[in-house]
């Protein structure tokens, strides 16, 4: 079988980066079941019509299909992957394996999460300030505080990418 | 005028030209950027198509797909570090020959290599797509269900490092793309009342948050973890020795070769240019005449990679216009601008679409020779862009990405979905669920759904009623077959 790769084209064990641990399988299929069963109860009965008079599916049947669906597939992965972590056996479906017996796994810099919940929240402000002050406020925010997030400290950058980052906005949009 | 002389004249408009060329510069661009790939950069890229004609604005996108291709190599054969992940495998035969003094051969190879591929790997497209979308309009909708299910397997088991994940992605993206008004009862389904989802999540939300602010997100993390670590070595580049008649000749069979595996591999949905690349690449060793080097700097390794890359973007548009099945990520992204200029992918668009069919192929071909001529004229100049760090592109893209979705509707309310699907996105890559099948899945789900409903329908919904529907039952047992063989072969 040929190499699986992400989006990127990454291969995909390189796209698995979360540290395994022993309780991660269970606790990922309990938050994918969880979640999918809290739809199936919860979310789609709720969120949509009975449709009685539908003469193929109800409205809710496929939604529920898939969560079902989704809920089980959680449950097989659960057998599948866990067995192996016990026993040691390294897992090459999804990379699980016991904690002892884990290779140093690629250390993506201490501050790496911390720097995406910052991308994150950046991309957020821009949102926040794209409904207050429109496309170039947003872009300038953006394009700043990215900058200031990734390290990039000297005005001599930051004021003329920003500066070619609105252009395009305040001529087009005004 | 026939559609087709009708279609291949609009190719050859100059609006068109005009914008295959931007796609095309801009394709180089990206490939030559780290941190931006093509389905991210064909998702930021949509909106720039807003305002384009429908020919105009899949001709801008086709050239951005085909180029970023071609575009990673400079990269990858002169600094060792490849502007896209298809072009790893060109890194191996790439830098040693820059290594030796031999940069620019090899980049005339890559160059060669990519255009023959892809134009190939076109001319394959116009001749299969049409004669495979009349065969799909005499399947009724209960093979084209089992026919879907068959593609999200086997999207779910090559795309990611877990079966079972794969299809949990695709289940999920089928579940996300019912939000909206039911089509048969016209009811609100999952909407949460918010009007805005009345028309269903939006797809140009979901494939920008999901590909592209998700691909910025990993790249900043990915950035951070790679800042200070030693820069790669910036090899010599000033060599102006051409690629001799007498070469060329000794590396055209490996160019065929690699174009038949690449078409092979884009026929297949899940796989991809990476594959292809790596697949050829190892395909031309195997074969290798004795004499070759590979590893230490062979040109026929350059081709192999370089080949298969390419002739995957026009076959992997085989199934999405014969059927409206994506059979990649990029694929799934061009069905996203397909749907916002009003065309829906699949064996009807020859019916109804006839003309615009045309000129897609006829701007593929001319793509094709615009990735000639601006790679023969600034391969080398492009490699400069690799000065630019990513503490610029990154904030740069990402506001593009939040402009992208507001562009869309003009509303904050799809900005926030895109963040939620980056999030998402981020998330998934982190836990290996594959997101190609999430979005497959999304963009299928309903055409999915409406099959479904029809099968159901025409099969008064009993089992026993499939027995009339032999293809299907075929189709669902070798789903059944290759979920069973990819989930244990991933255990052994």
């Amino acid at each position: 079988m040929t190499a699986p790769v992400d989006p990127a084209g990454r291969p995909a064990d390189t796209a698995s980066p979360a540290a395994p641990g022993r309780w991660r399988a269970p606790v990922e299929a309990l938050v994918v079941c969880g979640l999918a069963l809290f739809a199936i109860f919860q979310v789609i009965p709720r969120q949509t019509a009975s449709g009685e008079d539908a003469a193929g599916l109800a409205p809710a049947t496929l939604p529920t299909v898939c969560a079902v669906v989704i809920a089980v597939l959680a449950l097989l992965n659960l057998a599948v992957t866990w067995p192996r972590k016990r026993t040691g056996v390294p897992s090459p479906d999804g990379g699980a394996q016991p904690e002892e017996a884990q290779p140093e796994p690629a250390q993506p810099g201490r501050s790496a999460p911390a720097t995406v919940i910052l991308m994150m929240l950046v991309t957020l402000a821009g949102a926040i300030v794209l409904r207050l002050a429109g496309a170039a406020a947003c872009t300038a925010t953006i394009v700043v505080l990215g900058m200031l997030v990734l390290g990039e400290r000297r005005l001599t950058r930051i004021v003329p990418v920003t500066m070619v980052a609105v252009l395009p906005y305040l001529l087009l949009f005004r | 005028m026939p559609p087709m002389l009708a279609g291949l004249a609009d190719a050859l408009q100059p609006s068109v030209v005009f914008f295959v060329l931007m796609g095309t510069l801009l394709g180089y661009v990206v490939g030559v950027l780290p941190g931006l790939n093509r389905p991210a950069a064909l998702a930021i890229a949509i909106p720039l198509s807003f305002y384009m004609s429908p020919l105009a604005a899949i001709a801008f996108l086709i050239g951005i797909a085909k180029a970023s291709g071609a575009g990673g190599a400079t990269t990858a054969i002169l600094l060792n570090t490849p502007g896209e992940p298809n072009a790893a495998a060109t890194c191996l035969d790439g830098y040693p020959l820059t290594r030796q003094g031999r940069g620019e051969q090899a980049l005339r190879v890559a160059l060669y290599g990519s255009v023959i591929g892809d134009l190939i790997g076109t001319v394959v497209l116009i001749v299969v797509a049409l004669p495979l979308a009349t065969l799909a309009l005499r399947i009724g909708p209960v093979e084209m269900c089992s026919l879907m299910l068959l593609a999200l397997t086997f999207i779910a088991a090559l795309s990611g490092g877990s079966m079972l994940r794969g299809l949990i992605s695709g289940a999920l993206g089928i579940l996300l793309a019912t939000v909206g008004l039911d089509i048969e009862t016209a009811t609100p389904r999952l909407t949460f009342d918010q009007i805005e989802l009345m028309d269903g999540i939006p797809l140009l939300a979901v494939t920008v948050g999901m590909l592209a602010l998700t691909e910025m997100f990993i790249q900043a993390e990915e950035y951070l973890a790679s800042r200070g670590a030693g820069a790669p070595v910036v090899a010599p580049t000033g060599d102006a020795r051409r690629l001799g008649a007498g070469e060329f000749r000794r590396v055209l069979p490996t160019i065929l070769r690699s174009t038949g595996i690449g078409v092979g591999v884009g026929l297949i949905p899940g796989l991809g240019p990476t594959v292809a690349s790596f697949l050829a690449y190892a395909f031309a060793k195997k074969t290798a005449a004795p004499g070759d080097r590979f590893g230490k700097g062979e040109l026929k390794g350059v081709a192999a990679a370089e080949t298969a890359d390419n002739a995957v973007v026009p076959a992997s548009m085989i199934p999405l216009f014969a059927l409206g099945i994506p059979g990649s990520v990029s694929a799934a992204v061009l069905i996203a601008a397909f749907m916002i200029h009003g065309v829906t992918p699949g064996p009807r668009m020859f019916e109804e679409h006839g003309r615009l069919i045309y000129g897609i192929y006829g701007a593929m071909i001319v793509a094709s020779v615009l990735m000639l001529v601006v790679g023969r004229i600034g391969l080398v100049w492009f490699a400069r862009l690799t000065r630019v760090p990513a503490a610029i592109i990154i904030p740069v893209v990402m506001s593009l990405c939040v402009a992208g979705a507001y562009l869309e509707s003009r509303s904050v309310f799809a900005v926030g979905v895109m963040l939620g699907f980056a999030v998402l996105g981020y998330l998934m890559h982190r836990f290996d669920y594959s997101r190609v099948t999430f979005l497959v899945g999304f963009v299928v789900g309903p055409l999915f759904e409406l099959s479904l409903r029809q099968s159901i329908i025409i099969t008064k919904g009993a089992p026993e009623a499939l027995l009339r529907h032999p293809a299907a039952l075929v189709l669902v047992a070798l789903s059944l077959a290759a979920a069973v063989t990819f989930t244990r072969g991933s255990r052994t």
